[in-house]
């Protein structure tokens, strides 16, 4: 996720990655699957997607999830429908926010937001942020982390990623002595970045890495 | 009156000079660091984790290097003029991000996502050990 990424020409297999997480797919049919799926969210949510709202899920929230669940898939619109109930929130709240327009792990549009303490409170009195926090655990944080870490996220980064970036990075590893092949993942790339990050303070690789 | 022009032209040169030499070195480089903390298994309120300051035009990015025992973190982080980075859920062995997060120096606060008992005795949730890094 960084705001100096640029769209390329794509691969057709990352084209239609895009369009899945971008919200085309949106028929109405259920996801073959959805099942699998609804795993991998529950995993997340550490509870039935049934137990959502009992346990703070707004019911907008929710539904968010059990439509993502019929299509297999979160789309950015839905994390885009998430967040605007976060910042609905916040305006009943009387916490000021500012949204941030920046571009997502595949070069999407995206949309960051920051925020700050209502009128009247000093910046050192905390006691308004168990507000803000129920906000957004109700609305958008698990919306959005479930959307950048289901499958098909993780596998449209990894054609992003050889589409874009991987040749680069595979040189910059290379040159500081590093043993890693073309055919590694996504993954062991930006772990191997980090690693030499760590140790040597250089961050060039990783830069290169996450675009 | 005279020392006090010279003075203000050296200024301005040494002003452009450091323009200069950021245009030819370009932005600051990402940097890192990395520590442990021990969290509450309470989930009831932030703990301070340590303090950044962030100048350069990469994303921050906070990475769970390791967790013991297994928990999902919510991370935010307060820059210095009153500013939150909208939080973010981050689980063992990976990183989240905060792409347009404006120059500033940033205190990190963490939580464990959801409550839970992490000792398994009568009294308290205990703790866990988070093993982090930002980058920044």
């Amino acid at each position: 996720m960084r705001t100096r990424i640029r769209r390329h020409v794509l691969t057709g297999s990352v084209t239609g990655l895009l369009v899945l997480l971008a919200g085309a797919c949106s028929s109405g049919e259920d996801h073959p699957e959805a099942g699998q799926f609804q795993k991998f969210v529950e995993s997340y949510l550490g509870y039935p997607i049934d137990e959502a709202q009992s346990n703070g899920l707004s019911p907008e929230a929710s539904e968010i999830l059990h439509r993502a669940i019929d299509h297999g898939v979160l789309t950015q619109s839905d994390v885009r429908e998430s967040v605007e109930l976060t910042l609905a929130c916040f305006d009943k709240s009387g916490i000021p926010y500012e949204r941030l327009e920046t571009t997502d792990f595949l070069g999407l549009p995206y949309e960051e937001f920051t925020f700050s303490a209502p009128a009247g409170f000093d910046d050192s009195d905390h006691s308004w942020l168990p507000v803000a926090d129920a906000c957004q655990g109700a609305n958008s944080l698990y919306v959005t982390a479930i959307y950048q870490n289901q499958p098909a996220s993780v596998a449209a980064t990894e054609e992003w990623f050889v589409a874009t970036r991987r040749d680069k990075a595979l040189v910059c590893l290379e040159d500081r002595g590093l043993a890693i092949s073309a055919s590694d993942s996504f993954d062991t790339f930006l772990q191997d970045a980090k690693k030499l990050l760590d140790e040597t303070g250089d961050s060039t690789c990783l830069e290169l890495v996450m675009g | 009156m005279h020392r006090k022009n010279n003075r203000a032209r050296a200024g301005a040169i040494i002003a452009v000079a450091m323009l200069g030499l950021l245009a030819v070195s370009g932005a600051a480089q990402a940097t890192s660091t990395t520590s442990t903390a021990t969290i509450s298994c309470d989930a009831s309120s932030y703990q301070a984790l340590k303090s950044v300051s962030h100048t350069s035009s990469s994303a921050m990015t906070f990475w769970a290097n390791s967790v013991n025992p297994a928990s999902t973190t919510r991370v935010t982080a307060e820059a210095s003029n009153g500013v939150w980075l909208y939080s973010q859920l981050v689980n063992e062995g990976s990183y989240v991000a905060w792409s347009s997060a404006p120059a500033s120096t940033y205190q990190y606060f963490a939580k464990r996502s959801t409550s839970s008992d992490c000792n398994g005795l009568p009294l308290g949730n205990g703790n866990y050990t988070l093993n982090y890094t930002i980058v920044f």
